[in-house]
């Protein structure tokens, strides 16, 4: 097994292509930090493991649920399709119909102006949705896209993308201990395309920054 | 360069010829530069330190990722970014230097450090996607890390590279099956480049390790490249009936992804030097009979994923039947190889029947997964049960010709396994049962031991490749 010996060039391109690769990971992240507006929402977590990642809580937000977006403005327009999961209650009757799986949808959210200023960080309120990323836009507004979950058909919710927050391993229990008893909430950042990322988790008054 | 067995075995005949005075040290020696018998302890001891020095960078690869999957956040993130894209600057870096040098142990070294900075690649790629808190699967990250790493094993021509870059592309696909059926869901306008990718893996992989495995003239490559290859046309196997149920390209996906590979793997031609070529040949074929003897192993019960779904509730994602279009790109390009494989053994006159054989199996078995929507016939599954009684036969009757024993044993263990899973998938009585089994279990032996003494009274007057592998 000999063979001629390969060359430098060849080696440096290999090298750049990886280099390349390790940064475009967190490209688009880094230019929503960078460029982003920062946005509180509310969060409800629970706690997975990924051997790559390491430990992390999965974080749903009030945003998540759809009985919440169904309330909003513009939900009405939005493309359906019929809900495949037999309905054992009444075989009969049809369930009613659900959201295009995979569906891309921008929601409006806005700072909560009737709430008292406290100490503790205000989420913001979805305040309407649409499936095109609304034209006019104003500063107050802060648009987040997501896309429709496709695992389950009935009880749907949206990904944004925020859904993952790393931590470390000897901190897990102490960040979802605090967060079992209290409110979180999380503080994001999104850019003018929609695209979100997390920055930190506040619990009561305490701020969890990975 | 003869096999290391034959110049083991020589080494040490030949000094007893040269003590016995049957051949001049001078024929001896001639012998020992010949077969450059001398180097013989030398090969043997590098290829150990080989075997260490890999072991011992895959376990630190390893480490690392762990370590960075433990969050050490600790450290301040600028130092985390530097430390990991620093270790894998300086494993590629000493890596590369290392494996151009002339020196046996410090080559082995290289490539123990150039497997840790592939290895590197993957952490690093990792951290970043954490500290940013960037959400979703796992399949995408190790689909563009084994890529990455495959990219410095063309440049560099290296085929521990290449088998790391497979592994992490069969840990790819294994992590996409669970996330499958979730964005299979998905509107497909949607899916993303990795999700496409995913769908053609089998091709993929085989368009991506195939060439290297000749190139390096890596047998492990080979076999691992057409492992990941069948591995991963498993999910997408198993959902063969929600997708081939609307139209008739649906039908023909279905029969495609079932019979394409298989249909492959068995004409893979003789490519490459005469002594590659013909290895390769016969890894690939004894690798189709396994796939195929799988897919009617399966198919020859009443419920699998094969037969129609008639008795499962079925959840059919609305959109479902559109994702199955972008298998088509990788369909179409195994669908031109193969066919262009098939009609040059075809045109051989040689073992045309076997081929002719092989060809209706398959045809059957992808006919019946896709037509039992349509026709449901419950005794398709007799003719699947009757094809593999077939196989495992023609296998048995194969292996007493050419002597592979591990040809005769898988005939024979898919002889027993079918005769068991019948009995015990059908509402027999338990004696009925007992009596088959232990029946079976006196079949083997029977069997086994005769074998071994006819394969035994052959090699006596017969000199045959007695390697005991996967070789013919």
């Amino acid at each position: 097994m000999t063979h001629p010996l390969p060359k430098p060039r060849f080696f440096w391109i290999a090298f750049v292509i990886q280099l390349l690769m390790m940064i475009g990971v967190p490209a688009q992240a880094i230019y929503t930090q960078l460029t982003g507006q920062s946005v509180i929402l509310k969060t409800i977590p629970v706690d997975p493991y990924d051997p790559m990642r390491g430990y992390s809580t999965t974080l749903r937000y009030d945003i998540s649920d759809v009985k919440l977006l169904r309330t909003l403005p513009g939900w009405k327009e939005l493309p359906t399709v019929a809900d495949p999961s037999p309905n054992y209650d009444k075989p009969k009757k049809p369930r009613p119909p659900i959201l295009k799986p995979g569906l891309t949808v921008y929601v409006t959210l806005e700072q909560d102006r009737s709430a008292k200023p406290s100490k503790t960080l205000q989420p913001w309120k979805a305040t309407a949705i649409s499936a095109t990323l609304p034209t006019q836009r104003s500063p107050e507004k802060v648009i987040l896209k997501g896309s429709v979950n496709s695992s389950v058909f009935a009880n749907q919710f949206v990904d944004y993308g925020l859904e993952t927050y790393y931590m470390p391993e000897n901190r897990r229990d102490e960040v979802n201990a605090a967060i079992r008893d209290r409110k979180a909430v999380a503080e994001i950042k999104v850019d003018a395309q929609g695209h979100g990322v997390p920055l930190k988790l506040r619990v009561g008054d305490r701020d969890f920054e990975f | 360069m003869a096999s290391e067995k034959f110049r083991q075995e020589l080494r040490s005949e030949s000094q007893q010829w040269r003590q016995d005075g049957l051949i001049t040290p001078e024929q001896a020696q001639q012998l020992t530069d010949r077969y450059q018998l001398d180097r013989l302890d030398q090969q043997a001891s590098s290829r150990f330190t080989f075997l260490l020095i890999v072991v011992g960078s895959v376990l630190i690869g390893l480490g690392i990722i762990t370590y960075v999957a433990a969050n050490w956040q600790d450290i301040p993130k600028i130092f985390r970014t530097l430390l990991l894209f620093g270790l894998f600057t300086v494993a590629n870096l000493s890596g590369f230097w290392l494996h151009r040098k002339s020196d046996k142990l410090q080559q082995i070294l290289g490539q123990g450090l150039l497997l840790i900075g592939g290895m590197t690649l993957g952490a690093t790629m990792a951290l970043m996607a954490q500290m940013y808190h960037i959400s979703g699967p796992l399949h995408p990250l190790l689909i563009t890390w084994s890529i990455g790493v495959a990219v410095m094993a063309y440049c560099l021509r290296n085929g521990p590279l290449g088998v790391l870059s497979a592994l992490i592309l069969g840990w790819a696909s294994g992590s996409g099956w669970g996330e499958f059926r979730g964005f299979a869901g998905n509107a497909s306008e949607s899916l993303t480049i990795h999700q496409i990718i995913w769908l053609n893996l089998p091709t993929i992989a085989a368009l991506l390790y195939f060439p290297l495995a000749h190139w390096c003239r890596t047998r492990a490559l080979f076999i691992i490249a057409i492992l990941v290859s069948l591995f991963s046309c498993l999910p997408l196997w198993s959902e063969v009936r929600y997708f081939a149920s609307s139209s008739l390209a649906s039908y023909g996906l279905g029969f495609g992804i079932l019979t394409l590979p298989i249909a492959f793997l068995w004409s893979y031609p003789l490519m490459g030097t005469p002594a590659i070529a013909s290895k390769f040949q016969a890894i690939a074929r004894n690798f189709s009979m396994v796939a195929l003897g799988f897919l009617l192993y399966v198919g020859g019960f009443r419920y699998s994923f094969l037969a129609p779904p008639s008795n499962v509730i079925d959840i059919t994602p609305p959109t479902l039947s559109s994702i199955w279009m972008f298998m088509t790109p990788g369909l179409v390009i195994l669908a031109l190889a193969t066919a262009k494989q098939w009609i040059q053994l075809l045109r051989n006159p040689r073992s045309r029947s076997l081929n002719l054989v092989v060809l209706a199996m398959l045809s059957v078995v992808g006919g019946y997964s896709v037509l039992a929507r349509i026709t449901d016939r419950p005794e398709m599954i007799f003719v699947l049960n009757a094809m593999l009684v077939v196989l495992s036969i023609g296998c048995i009757r194969e292996s007493l010709e050419t002597k592979r024993r591990s040809q005769f044993w898988y005939g024979l263990l898919v002889l027993v396994i079918l005769i068991a899973s019948r009995f015990l998938e059908y509402d027999t009585e338990l004696i009925l049962k007992a009596a088959i089994l232990t029946l079976c279990g006196f079949g083997i032996i029977a069997a086994g031991i005769w074998f071994e003494k006819y394969a035994g009274q052959s090699r006596t007057s017969l000199p045959t490749d007695s390697s005991g592998d996967l070789n013919p």
